[in-house]
């Protein structure tokens, strides 16, 4: 590990942040996250995740005078997918593969650069990167790709402990922002991919000692256990004891509730991924919501999304909580649009299903049965599955409004995957995937059979030019009425989009997309007021926060931090 | 792109598998010799009227000069032989009427929400606010013509194991 301390640091905190008390981030003032509408001082904004920010400074009206205050290089190559943290005039945000990087939120300019050292053998399936901090008294606190979770001062860029959360070895990972929780940090794994035993767990802050441990996969005699059948005989790779690599990922932040004292976490695809032969069941709790209790970790309920899932529906959206009134009475409401193309409306008491309902073109489903159990219908070979395997949304983070009560989600729209499963064999630090999958682009003349070799939306990152179009899927921003499920506007893109979405109580919206504009939304209307093109896909989600009351607004977009303003 | 941990036998499948893959779909026709089918995409075919090769033709429709290495055998066969079953999306006709009426055709190179870039009939290279224009529309029918009986299959043959050579610079 090194620390890279940065000349100037006093007189720049003089300059910029020296207005702004500097006190510690206690519980407290996380669980009242919402009265300080400066900062951004977790994942989702707030415990509910709502990534709604009372801030009113910039409006429909003068959006358009938006300029640019600064920008940060960050000389990292790859999708920058971190959601930086504010505090009283300070931005933390991680930089690839697990650097955290302190700045002056007004200018830009850099306090100190943590570096943490990673085992280079370390295992991971989808890119070296990292979604951000958590953040407690004085403390920041990031989890490694090498499945550590570290402790870094504030104020120094100083590691203060290190702990052992899993073995990178076998394909576990930590991508994710940690969620502090009183006085103890939060995280999930990753490494739905190789056959991991996915798990939540949490630390003392303080220490760093793990407190309690959530296996997502239940041991037998565990409940839950029985949704883990006996594959067949002749199955090839048949594994008696399938569970064991059954995955149940997690690896984008929860929420919590602390009136319930519930945090809800969502739970990634089941390993292997698209051959369900070798693990029959509904394979509980992969593709699920959970919600347990904050100080034990004891599961209260679960909501299983996608039983047996073979189309890498993960479920790890971020849950959005909300307090609604639902049939004429208040409602503690849990929202959410999956992955697998369905909006959701769950009692988060209680986790009862309320409401399901396709936002994006769905056939993998024709509807619920009374205890809101998805009734599924795969397709026949060789045809397409909607939505493909990138799902209708994913892991960027949607917003809700509570004062147009809506919630703004982006989403992949019209994309069709051929998904089969093939035989795979576990083995330690290797893919578990069992799948053969080629993305569907159908045919002008012949919508039921696509065009040979047609050029794909890829998995990975992709350059400049959208060679395969819109006629292999696009994205769009769509605004859904959680009382029906309803879609109240859509906000069309060429590209797709892996940004989240802000919303502020001006009533506008803020995203991103492949294409590589920041745009400013109209919440009521769904009309594009202002853009600006950053010149690389933004791959995250942005935020904004205020200091000596100006509003921000920061996204990354390829190697690149951007931040505007409205003009002095 | 990520670093894989593939053991000895996945690699070498892999390994294998990109090596060849431009065999794998080998379309219908029999093996045809490149050099006359050179002669036949810059005579009787006349493909040069509307494609590039290696700095030679015009520049309507794609450059071939690289197709060999981004296309199977099969993919070019079916180009020949159905123009609008293999086009590429991105490759579809455009038609423009810009805000003052100015009438643009061309080739789309690229796309997003608020733009377009396109090849025009000239070859020139355009890039076009979609504010400003009056009709914007994409073709899925291709301007190229089926060589299905235009061609004998020894020319279809040859032809594309020209095309199949053509690997760049």
């Amino acid at each position: 590990m090194k620390r890279y301390p940065l000349f100037g640091f006093t007189l720049l905190t003089l300059l910029s942040c020296g207005l702004h008390a500097q006190n510690p981030v206690t519980y407290d003032r996380l669980a009242n996250a919402a009265k300080e509408p400066r900062n951004w001082l977790m994942y989702g904004g707030d415990y509910f995740s709502d990534r709604f920010s009372p801030l009113t400074q910039i409006t429909p009206a003068n959006v358009k005078n938006l300029s640019l205050a600064w920008v940060y290089q960050s000389a990292v190559a790859g999708s920058w997918e971190s959601t930086p943290l504010v505090v009283d005039g300070i931005m933390y945000v991680t930089q690839r593969p697990n650097d955290v990087v302190a700045l002056d939120a007004v200018t830009g300019r850099v306090f100190w650069i943590y570096h943490y050292n990673n085992d280079p053998k370390v295992t991971v399936c989808c890119g070296a990167n990292n979604r951000g901090l958590a953040i407690l008294g004085d403390t920041l606190y990031m989890g490694t790709l090498d499945a550590h979770l570290v402790a870094i001062d504030t104020k120094s860029g100083h590691p203060l402990w290190k702990s052992d959360v899993a073995d990178s070895k076998a394909g576990y990972s930590i991508t994710m922002a940690p969620l502090a929780v009183k006085d103890e940090v939060i995280v999930g794994v990753g490494g739905g991919e190789y056959g991991i035993r996915g798990f939540i767990a949490a630390f003392d802050a303080k220490t760093g000692t793990q407190r309690w441990k959530f296996y997502t996969i239940p041991a037998p005699g565990e409940p839950g256990s029985e949704t883990w059948g006996n594959c067949k005989a002749a199955t090839a790779y048949c594994d008696p004891e399938a569970w064991k690599h059954g995955a149940g990922s997690a690896w984008v932040t929860g929420s919590f509730d602390p009136s319930l004292n519930l945090i809800y976490w969502g739970i990634g695809n089941v390993g292997p991924d698209y051959n369900g032969d070798q693990r029959p069941g509904d394979n509980l709790y992969t593709c699920s919501v959970i919600a347990l209790d904050a100080d034990t970790g004891k599961l209260k309920w679960h909501y299983q999304f996608t039983p047996h899932d073979e189309y890498d529906y993960d479920s790890v959206q971020v849950p959005v909580l909300a307090d609604i009134t639902w049939k004429g009475a208040p409602l503690k409401a849990m929202l959410w649009a999956n992955r697998n193309g369905n909006f959701y409306v769950l009692d988060r008491a209680s986790g009862k299903f309320l409401l399901g309902k396709p936002f994006v073109k769905v056939n993998w489903m024709s509807g619920f049965d009374d205890s809101g159990k998805p009734i599924q219908t795969p397709q026949p070979p060789g045809m397409p599955t909607y939505p493909a395997v990138q799902g209708g949304t994913n892991w960027y983070s949607p917003s809700y409004s509570p004062r147009m009560r809506l919630m703004y989600v982006s989403a992949w729209e019209d994309e069709g995957e051929i998904f089969g499963g093939v035989p795979v064999e576990y083995k330690e630090g290797l893919n578990f995937g069992g799948g053969n999958l080629s993305l569907f682009v159908p045919r002008a003349d012949a919508p039921s059979k696509p065009i040979p070799n047609a050029p794909t939306i890829p998995n990975l990152r992709r350059g400049p030019i959208n060679n395969w179009t819109d006629a292999g899927g696009h994205g769009a921003v769509l605004a859904i009425d959680p009382l029906t499920g309803a879609v109240k506007w859509r906000f069309r893109m060429t590209d797709v989009t892996d940004s989240g979405v802000v919303s502020t109580a001006s009533d506008l919206i803020f995203t991103g997309g492949r294409e590589g504009y920041l745009q400013a939304i109209d919440a009521r209307t769904g009309t594009l007021i202002w853009k600006a093109n950053l010149g690389a896909q933004m791959i995250n989600n942005p935020i904004t926060y205020s200091v000596n009351g100006r509003q921000y607004v920061a996204a990354m977009a390829g190697l690149s931090l951007f931040t505007f303003a409205l003009p002095n | 792109m990520p670093p894989f941990k593939l053991d000895e036998a996945d690699l070498a499948g892999l390994v294998a598998y990109l090596r060849n893959m431009n065999t794998l779909d080998r379309g219908s026709l029999k093996a045809g010799d490149a050099a006359r089918g050179q002669v036949v995409l810059e005579g009787k075919g006349a493909c040069l009227s509307c494609h590039r090769v290696n700095g030679k033709g015009s520049r309507k429709a794609p450059d071939l000069s690289d197709i060999g290495s981004i296309r199977s055998a099969g993919s070019i066969e079916r180009s020949l032989v159905e123009p609008d079953v293999q086009m590429m999306p991105i490759n579809r006709p455009v038609h423009i009427v810009t805000r003052e009426g100015k009438v643009i055709d061309g080739r789309r190179v690229n796309e997003d929400t608020y733009t377009v870039q396109i090849a025009d009939q000239e070859g020139r290279l355009l890039s076009l606010l979609k504010s400003d224009l009056r009709e914007f529309s994409v073709s899925t029918k291709s301007n190229m013509p089926s060589y299905k009986g235009e061609l004998t299959p020894n020319e279809m043959s040859d032809l594309v194991a020209y095309l199949l050579s053509l690997k760049g610079q």
